[in-house]
């Protein structure tokens, strides 16, 4: 009681009273109300009785060199960031909260109303797997040690506005953030929390590969491994964290083992045998084609797809608008009727993907339905009056969806030859429109040769408009300085999505952008009405504030046919053996094969029969 | 002959220099170097190259741009900040002492203050926290493994075989050996490689299971550690089987063939009529006169053979079985712009070949007197 008063007492002299709200045992984007958990429940993806023991082993493509997941040179082992080392918070992934995290290493957290600082009270019984405590000291170096020379860019660039990490008391520290960003404070609980008895005593050196003193706060150790072969982690019995609400049920395998494959058919027969118990499918050939072998039929191990909401963001042939071929959005518009998704899915994808729709699809709350409608319909039709033709008319009579789907092909063609004639592009001697003396000729530049065959057929069906396309495959680097300088007619450009969009909208969107060499705005997007609504979208506090703002710039994006939308999947396509069970959630927004790794348990039961069966080579029942 | 050796020893430094120089002009010109990859990296392009877009499959990266004040760093760390002239004579020599207090002398004659090829220095990978030669000793196992038993079951095999074919030539043995030889020759490596592990691997599709794919050994195992030493060694050899299998069965042909050829050469010949003539049997014909003559060519091969098979490498069959080797590593230096990995390999395996080269000549001298390079360079 005294010591709470004397931590209350301090924490008043750093700053004026009444500035920190309760403190709270998660954060959410959203303020407290966002926080789905309560402080003593754990995820409804989570099974609390699951059992505990067995092995888990997994395959990992290409060689890990190193056990430092945060230095720049080399390539972290498989299964160090959660298992082996710890953040102070762990997100989410609860389809209900786009953007929480709950305490990790922490018990709870002070944010400043103004966001601008913020404090972390750290768990007391949190140690390292040397039976050290993990105290503030160690939230301050593994702060300051993101300036080591060697620490990787990315996560210096990730965590760059947080100006500085103090210590309040032995379990306390305080961060102050050098801009607001409604994100920041979440970001903090992402760091890798280092024990610094360890590698900051004198003589160590952050940069090194940690060979043999990989000590971390998880729920894990590592048992054994060989460079560029295999790993394999065991869990800690004793773990100080195993009791914590959101741990119940988690973390179930005794031991997890990656072996390394550098060869994609290896890999494959070494899991048809047995070698490693689960593996996520990611070609579409591979998947309708293989894994239907004698050990399946008998129910060895299984193939599923398992449906996801992540966010599907867009995928598509990104028109370089920078190019006065496609600045009329009718020459856009048939350019991107010319694409014929539904013969591609069929005859290159084994009808495995799903069209991209709009540029959040594949999301029920964010993706626009029907025609527009309350505040959505209100903010595009104020655009409207504001900034006239850059909210197309159809952003507000017609629904989004990608260009001339659900409608014949024939047809498809027949409409893009109306509109380029109408555009003023007149079929020339050659059958190439021509327009002003410029004939219509434009290249697609590829990074990756598997793209090719995806190409062709498009090239073919834009000769059938009068629009010569030429594919070229270029080496990386050549590829990035083009991306770089907008040095292009046309690219594959992906447009990833989180749940909670903000600042990077600007980056793929707004009207500076498209003069910034480096940013995403490959089409060369300068449409005010956008840029008004990226503004809302990063200053929103409320989530359907945010919400109505993105239908409504979707629904422009759509409407105003920048890309050639592509396709996305839908659905995870995973092989597994048939020795586990697993929790009745599946929390899609994480990947598959860690959700094996922290939710799922051997099953005795499926694994004494699978054993049985497997020795006497008759099925599974 | 001395005089020999230091003029040829000495004659190596231009073709050294003159192959790092122009590998190091090349590497100029090259674009994609570690700074560009973590450019790369950074905005997320990384993503674009698989079939279905990034954030279907999962990564919701949020791009970004490199600070400049990173990319500084990125250059400092990779000694890209120095001008072009003093990255190009560190390349081969370099002074550069450490602690400068300690006098001039005392540092001149201090190796840890000299950097460069010329003193076998050759600096550390891009991507890992190894000099180039601990990377080497670390794939040595791999190549090693796969050198030794291939040299000795290449040479064994095609010496026995190239005699045995002589004596029976245009005979029924002769032609089949040969068409087994040659298709051996004829199938490429990786090929059979997949073949094999796809119909004799683990998989459920596999006609029979014997081939394991985890490189050398099963120590990823559960309990490995317990296995007796036999049991160990009998996993080692049941892992390298196939790999050494692929790897050796296109080397049979051209040494088999060439002994068969020398030894038939040799049989023409006036002292094999002699020896006949004085009613010799052909068993000692064989193996006491014909034998030291034919074997000439196979033996001067013999020091850069054995010189090689420490340091052989196959990228594909490496690869395909997952043996983490010298082959691997070249490629993945290259692909990744590990340039100190790819002019520090360059340089030793040049070198190496100059001296096998070097004593393949010599080995003529000791093998057939009548060759004499005193005489040859007058």
């Amino acid at each position: 009681m005294i010591r709470r008063f004397l931590t209350a007492l301090v924490l008043m002299s750093f700053l004026p009273a009444n500035l920190y709200a309760e403190a709270l045992h998660g954060l959410s984007i959203y303020g407290p109300e966002g926080l789905k958990y309560k402080k003593d429940e754990s995820y409804v993806y989570a099974n609390p009785s699951a059992a505990k023991g067995g092995r888990l082993t997994l395959a990992d493509f290409g060689a890990f060199t190193k056990l430092n997941p945060a230095s720049l040179k080399g390539v972290p082992a498989p299964g160090l960031n959660g298992l082996v080392f710890q953040t102070p918070m762990d997100s989410s992934s609860d389809d209900g909260e786009p953007f929480s995290q709950y305490g990790n290493l922490v018990e709870s957290v002070d944010l400043a109303e103004d966001r601008m600082s913020m404090v972390y009270h750290i768990y007391k019984m949190a140690k390292f797997s040397d039976g050290h405590p993990v105290t503030a000291d160690d939230f301050i170096f593994s702060f300051n040690i993101i300036h080591h020379l060697e620490y990787h860019p990315v996560y210096k660039e990730y965590f760059k506005d947080i100006a500085k990490v103090e210590k309040i008391d032995s379990h306390t520290v305080k961060y102050t953030f050098a801009i607001f960003n409604q994100e920041l404070p979440l970001i903090t609980g992402q760091m890798l929390i280092f024990p610094k008895h360890i590698y900051g005593a004198p003589g160590s050196n952050f940069g090194s590969d940690f060979d043999n003193i990989a000590i971390g706060s998880g729920p894990y150790e590592i048992e054994k491994y060989e460079f560029g072969k295999y790993i394999t982690l065991k869990r800690k019995a004793d773990w100080w964290g195993k009791d914590l609400p959101k741990n119940r049920g988690r973390y179930n395998f005794d031991q997890i083992t990656w072996k390394i494959y550098l060869d994609p058919v290896a890999q494959r027969e070494a899991f048809k045998g047995g070698g490693y118990d689960a593996s996520q499918i990611n070609s579409s050939r591979d998947w309708a084609l293989d894994y239907k072998g004698d050990f399946v039929k008998k129910g060895y191990y299984l193939r599923e797809e398992i449906p996801h909401n992540r966010v599907a963001g867009m995928q598509g042939y990104a028109m370089n608008m920078r190019n006065d071929l496609f600045e009329s959005r009718k020459v856009r518009a048939a350019i991107a009727l010319a694409f014929d998704f539904e013969w591609s899915n069929k005859n290159l994808f084994y009808g495995q993907y799903t069209r991209n729709q709009n540029y959040f699809d594949n999301n029920e709350e964010m993706k626009p339905k029907g025609l527009p409608a309350g505040k959505v319909k209100k903010l595009l039709m104020d655009l409207q009056g504001k900034y006239g033709a850059d909210v197309p008319k159809t952003a507000l009579t017609k629904p989004v969806g990608a260009p001339g789907e659900d409608q014949p092909f024939e047809k498809n063609i027949q409409l893009a030859n109306a509109l380029l004639d109408s555009a003023g592009w007149k079929i020339g001697a050659d059958g190439i429109r021509v327009k002003d003396g410029k004939p219509f000729k434009f290249t697609l530049i590829l990074a990756s040769p598997g793209f090719m065959r995806i190409s062709e057929p498009y090239k073919n069906n834009l000769a059938k408009i009068g629009v010569e396309m030429d594919i070229k495959v270029v080496q990386v680097a050549q590829y990035e300085e083009s991306l770089r300088e907008f040095n292009f007619d046309m690219i594959v450009a992906s447009y990833p999505q989180s749940r909670s969009p903000g600042n990077e909208q600007r980056y793929m969107w707004g009207s500076p952008a498209a003069k910034t060499p480096g940013s995403r705005n490959y089409a060369g997007i300068t449409n005010k009405a956008i840029d008004e609504l990226i503004d809302i979208i990063i200053k929103a506090s409320k989530r359907d504030e945010l919400v109505d703002a993105i239908q409504a710039m979707d629904r422009i994006l759509t409407h105003q046919f920048y890309v050639v939308p592509h396709w996305y999947i839908a659905y995870d396509r995973v092989v597994y053996w048939n020795k586990f069970s697993r929790p009745k959630i599946n929390p899609s927004q994480a990947p598959i094969i860690g959700n094996i790794i922290e939710w799922w348990w051997q099953d005795e039961a499926k694994f004494k029969k699978l054993e049985e069966a497997r020795s006497k080579g008759s099925a599974v029942n | 002959m001395i005089s020999y050796i230091i003029r040829r020893l000495l004659l190596m430094f231009p073709t050294l220099i003159g192959i790092v120089t122009i590998t190091f002009i090349t590497i100029q010109f090259v674009p994609g170097g570690p700074v560009d990859q973590m450019k790369s990296i950074l905005l997320g392009h990384g993503s674009e190259m698989s079939e279905a877009g990034g954030a279907a499959l999962g990564k919701q990266g949020k791009a970004q741009e490199l600070d400049p004040e990173r990319l500084e760093e990125l250059r400092k760390i990779y000694h890209l900040d120095r001008p072009l002239w003093e990255r190009y004579l560190r390349t081969f020599l370099w002074f550069a002492p450490e602690d400068k207090e300690r006098g001039f002398w005392t540092n001149f004659f201090d190796y840890d203050s000299w950097e460069g090829f010329l003193v076998f220095k050759f600096g550390n990978s891009f991507y890992r926290n190894k000099s180039v030669l601990e990377l080497i000793v670390e794939k040595l196992p791999v190549s090693a493994s796969l050198g030794v038993f291939s040299f000795f079951l290449i040479y064994t095999t095609c010496v026995v075989l190239g005699i045995a074919k002589a004596v029976k030539h245009g005979e029924r043995f002769d032609t089949v050996s040969s068409i087994f030889v040659l298709i051996g020759y004829s199938i490429p490596g990786f090929v059979l490689a997949i073949f094999l592990i796809v119909f004799l691997g683990p998989g459920d599709g596999a006609i029979a299971h014997w081939i394991p794919l985890s490189g050398l050994t099963s120590a990823s195992a559960y309990g490995y550690e317990d296995w007796s030493t036999w049991r160990k060694i009998v996993d080692y050899l049941h892992h390298l089987a196939a790999p050494l299998f692929c790897y050796v069965i296109g080397g049979f042909a051209t040494l088999t063939m060439l002994t068969k050829n020398a030894i038939l050469e040799e049989l023409r010949k006036q002292y094999v009529i002699t020896a006949r003539a004085k009613g010799l049997p052909e068993k000692v014909i064989l193996f006491k006169h014909i034998l030291k003559n034919a074997l000439i060519p196979l033996v001067t091969g013999f020091p850069i053979a054995f010189l090689g098979m420490f340091f052989t490498g196959s990228l594909l069959i490496e690869q395909i079985f997952t043996l983490d080797g010298l082959g691997l590593l070249g490629y993945q230096a290259v692909i990744q712009r590990d340039y100190p990995i790819v002019m520090g390999t360059l340089f030793l395996f040049s070198l190496m070949a100059l001296v096998g080269q070097l004593l393949t000549d010599l080995s003529y001298v000791l093998i057939d007197r009548r060759i004499s390079f005193e005489e040859s360079q007058g």
